[in-house]
């Protein structure tokens, strides 16, 4: 309807500017109306009329002199319009194997009908939208698949092999690289959107945004295959404790809610087996599972999981692709415990009860000094003769071989200023944990307060000479809201059971004010002090991040009393300790360090590894190259170097290639360039599995949400089959890369004409009636 | 005729006199056992209160344990038991506990308590203790700690050890009471092997400590037997 009054399309008005064809101005327009306005009202004014009838005439009058005078000065729309062929669009075709999943359906229009291969649907679409001579748009075909090629004709498309991979994020980088510079008007992409590359990243969204080239998106197939059952993911850390737990989520993609049986295991033998269920209305639902690592060595893990059999023996529903029910791992076991170094300043009970939490708690090693008198230090878990033999490290290469540090009751002058700061830069700088603890020399009383330390603390402890903030008074513990969400701070399963477990604590031996807490800290326990005759909540736990590492501040000796209060079976205190001391010890930065990466490489001929190394005294590297070994599925080991990142010191990277299936590791070790062997060795080790064809079985669904981002970030447009008729709409208004001006006349509008015959109708139908002609 | 017992006299008299103990980390905590006396005299009183009193100045003075100058008598049937991780006991060849006692003596030692036990002699005697740890601990034996026991370390290094007697034996110009003629140092260790109950047989600690500043009792002696129960406190707080 608008395009009939006003000649042209809204969209192409919104996008015009108006102009007048004779050259002359809107002011003379302006001016040439309002006379004519004058020289209405001058003529009615004497006739012999009333008011209301002179008022019609004139109003009807003046409507018909501007438009005549309107039409007179020739007005046109000036628009920016792409000469016809002299733009491309380039239309992108996925090839790879998910785009045969038969679980398209056409739109109305479409030649296709039922549920028809991926592929066939956008072949149809191609051939509806694409080719022909009547076209703006010049139509350049290209296939995606591992990389983006360019086809002639749509049977090429439609014979092309399925490929062993989706590569979206590669493809339309080099799509976008080497025709910008071209008529590119625009992209359309037909695809599922399963990319399986490991181009997707911030740098890449940024890249095809700033390419200035609308990518628009056709997603074809469903967002869940009937009877499908998929093994999307398995979160698991890469290096575990032996003998301990390991805990796994897997993210299971499902058509249908139900049953199913999760099988791990490890070379044939049976590690778990546990059935879950999946729930009704969503498709991908996380659950979680946990395993018992062990004894030290390399496991490599296969997960499966399998649609729960019916009563026949069957599953329920058939698994139209079961190859991707299954997920390998490489889980590294090792027998290298965390170590903390605990500093105590008296034999007190606290002491001996934490280092009793984590007797039988693999993983965590405690190395403590203790002064038993005044002239006497007491060691206890050294690994040899000389360690800590001149009390606290001198040194912070000595001090940064610890994960964690714990700060009894002892006093601040006892250490130097130089070790004062190694104990804040082991913080800041290595990224270790530091936690202090109450006590008669703890704290506040003990002079931290005045410490370099104090810097790095979350809570400004007072620096009075006597603080007096120590008091051997039982309080009662509770986690704020904050610790109650804090998982290592769980002492039980579920959230009621949990508070239960913290209301029937004993209460503490004692506890000590912690001062006032700095922004960005958080407080996880607190104790009920009454002061004044007045209750209230005052900070017991709290912790803050502190450069790369974090400190936290416990005002208390005495969660002894809840070792000794409680029967020997209860594990509150044992745990409480385990989960802190635990995650304390899990911040702590590496030396060396692999990023994380993919556990698997599908189809790939190369993997992306990135490593991070610091020096002894945990300064990001600065050698030019990082050596690391390679050993391949076949056994053979290659020295092949990693390459300084140049916009981040420390970091290494490099592209490794995987020419065969199976497993791969890289191994970096200690002394690194230029450093001394006597410095603390450290080394790490990476593995990873490499497979074939199997890239397309996972995540093969349509991928609507990132085709629909694509779109937006691109200012394109996103369509479903259903909708794609809309497309040459879409492409009718592109910003074409090649445009030239154009006037647009807009002085035979239907619209002009319309209002003269209803001006002048309207008056001659009222002169009649009046009897005025 | 009935009688008018008065052993609970000076258990009256007693929990008058001792303080809560919370005011310090370490408190030395006698046992208090059996209702009645042996004697018309409380066994577990030998020595008290200047065998606390005094080593707990010395521990205090030798040691950086923040050490109440005061003992403390507890009881296994009373709930602050707990409060207290090291506990002192003698005559234990006397002694005899209820079930329940039994019960929560097991319990104190499996959450971490530590127990020192000293003078008694002789093999009567220790059949009888014996015969009580039997019942706290069936499945657990009590060994010959060995001179390279960290307890023998801790702070002091005892690798060298002679009996510590009773002063009353020493008056006699002997070392042992009865029959016991040879000291022993014996424990009843945990599942990691560290010892919960200290077991000194055949001597008398508490004795050394009481008379310390008794001009009688040799110098070496009460050094030792301060050594060696400082090196159980800390032996105590520390494993």
């Amino acid at each position: 309807m608008f395009e009939r009054l006003f000649n042209y399309p809204q969209g192409l008005w919104q996008q015009a500017t108006l102009v007048f064809d004779t050259g002359w101005s809107a002011s003379s327009l302006l001016l040439a109306i309002s006379l004519a306005l004058v020289f209405i009202v001058a003529t009615l004014w004497r006739r012999e009329l009333t008011v209301p009838r002179r008022s019609a005439i004139a109003l009807l009058q003046a409507v018909t002199a501007i438009v005549a005078l309107t039409m007179l000065w020739q007005p046109a729309l000036q628009v920016s319009v792409a000469a016809k062929g002299e733009n491309a669009v380039a239309w992108v075709l996925d090839t790879s194997r998910s785009m045969a999943v038969a679980d398209a359906v056409g739109n109305a229009d479409s030649t296709v009908r039922g549920a028809v291969s991926r592929r066939a649907a956008g072949l149809d679409v191609l051939e509806r939208l694409a080719v022909g001579e009547d076209r703006d748009f010049t139509a350049r075909l290209y296939a995606l698949d591992a990389s983006v090629s360019s086809v002639d004709n749509l049977d090429e498309l439609r014979n092309r092999p399925q490929a062993p991979r989706t590569s979206i994020g590669g493809g339309l980088e080099t799509l976008l690289g080497t025709l910008n510079d071209s008529a590119l008007a625009a992209v359309v992409l037909v695809s599922d959107g399963a990319d399986n590359s490991d181009r997707i990243d911030a740098g890449w969204w940024q890249s095809i945004a700033a390419a200035g080239v609308p990518v628009h998106t056709v997603g074809v197939g469903q967002s869940s295959h009937a009877g499908d059952l998929e093994l999307a993911s398995v979160d698991l850390p890469d290096t575990v404790q032996s003998d301990t737990q390991v805990p796994v989520r897997l993210t299971i993609r499902h058509a249908h809610g139900g049953k199913a049986r999760v099988r791990v295991t490890s070379a044939g033998k049976l590690l778990a087996a546990e059935d879950i269920s999946l729930p009704e209305g969503v498709h991908l639902s996380v659950h979680s599972l946990v395993l018992p690592t062990g004894d030290s060595g390399i496991r490599q893990l296969e997960f499966t999981v399998q649609a729960q059999v019916g009563e026949e023996g069957d599953p329920i529903v058939a698994d139209p692709t079961p190859a991707n029910n299954r997920q390998p791992r490489i889980l590294q076991v090792l027998d290298v415990p965390r170590r903390i170094l605990y500093v105590e300043g008296e034999p007190r009970w606290e002491y001996k009860f934490l280092r009793r939490a984590i007797d039988d708690y693999p993983g965590v090693e405690i190395v403590s000094l203790l002064r038993t008198s005044p002239n006497k230090f007491y060691r206890q878990g050294v690994q040899e003769a000389s360690e800590l033999a001149n009390g606290f490290p001198d040194t912070r290469e000595q001090l940064f071989k610890y994960d964690a540090v714990i700060i009894g009751s002892f006093e601040a002058a006892e250490l130097s200023t130089s070790q004062q700061s190694a104990l804040r830069d082991f913080v800041s700088q290595r990224g270790g944990s530091l936690l202090m603890l109450g006590g008669r020399q703890g704290l506040a009383d003990g002079g931290w307060g005045r410490s370099v330390v104090a810097a790095a603390l979350p809570v400004q402890l007072s620096s009075r000479l006597s603080a007096d903030t120590f008091l051997r008074k039982r309080a009662q513990v509770l986690p704020t809201l904050a610790g109650l969400r804090t998982p290592w701070l769980q002492l039980a399963d579920d959230d009621s059971a949990n508070i239960a477990a913290w209301q029937g604590l004993p209460e503490l031996a004692d506890f000590q004010s912690v001062g006032q807490r700095k922004p960005g800290s958080l407080t996880l326990l607190e104790v009920q002090s009454a002061d004044a005759g007045i209750t209230r909540p005052v900070p017991l736990l709290v912790m803050q991040r502190y450069g790369r590492g974090q400190s936290l501040v416990l005002g208390t000796s005495g969660t002894w009393r809840w070792q000794m209060g409680l029967p020997s079976e209860d594990q509150r205190h044992e745990l409480f300790w385990r989960q802190l001391l635990g995650m304390m010890v899990s911040q702590s930065v590496p030396r060396l360090a692999v990023e994380p990466g993919r556990s698997v490489y599908r189809d790939a001929d190369h993997a992306l590894i990135s490593m991070l190394a610091y020096s002894a005294d945990y300064l990001p590297l600065q050698a030019a190259t990082l050596p690391v070994s390679l050993t391949s599925p076949d056994g053979r080991s290659q020295l092949i170097s990693l390459s300084a990142d140049i916009e981040r010191a420390g970091r290494y990277v490099g592209e490794l290639p995987l020419d065969d299936d199976g497993p791969y590791s890289i191994t970096a070790n200690t002394p690194l360039d230029g450093e001394s062997p006597a410095v603390p060795l450290a080394s790490v080790e990476h593995w990873w599995l490499a497979e074939s064809d199997t890239a397309e079985d996972y995540g093969s669904v349509l991928q609507a949400d990132f085709l629909q981002r694509i779109s937006d970030s691109t200012g394109g447009t996103y369509l479903s089959l259903a909708t794609v008729d809309r497309l040459s709409d879409v492409l009718a208004s592109e910003n074409a890369a090649l445009k030239r001006e154009s006037r647009l006349p807009l002085w035979n509008m239907p619209f002009f004409f319309l209002c003269l015959i209803f001006a002048k109708g309207i008056e001659w139908a009222l002169r009649l009636r009046w009897k005025r002609l | 005729m009935s009688t008018f017992r008065l052993s609970w006299v000076p258990i009256f008299v007693a929990s008058l006199w001792v303080t809560p103990g919370l005011g310090q980390e370490f408190t030395f905590a006698r046992l208090v056992y059996g209702e009645g006396a042996y004697d018309g005299w409380p066994r577990w009183q030998a020595d008290w209160p200047e065998a606390e009193t005094h080593f707990s100045t010395g521990l205090a003075r030798l040691t950086t344990v923040d050490v109440a100058t005061d003992g403390i008598l507890v009881r296994l049937n009373a709930d602050d038991v707990f409060d207290f991780p090291w506990i002192y006991v003698v005559e234990v060849g006397f002694m005899s506990l209820s079930s329940r006692e039994i019960s929560r003596l097991r319990d104190y030692l499996l959450r971490g308590g530590f127990l020192m036990v000293d003078d008694f002699h002789g093999r009567a005697e220790w059949q009888q203790f014996e015969a009580v740890m039997r019942q706290v601990f069936p499945d657990r034996d009590i060994a010959e700690l060995s001179s390279d026991n960290e307890a023998f370390h801790v702070l002091y290094d005892l690798d060298e050890r002679e009996q510590i007697p009773g002063i009353r034996a020493l008056m006699n110009n002997r070392t042992w009471e009865k029959d016991g003629r040879y000291p022993h140092w014996r424990g009843i260790l945990d599942d990691r092997n560290r010892v919960m109950v200290a077991i000194n047989f055949n001597q008398d600690l508490g004795d050394a400590w009481e008379h310390a500043d008794d001009a009688r009792y040799p110098a070496r002696l009460t050094s030792q037997a301060y050594r060696l129960g400082v090196n159980y406190v800390v032996y105590a707080m520390t494993h």
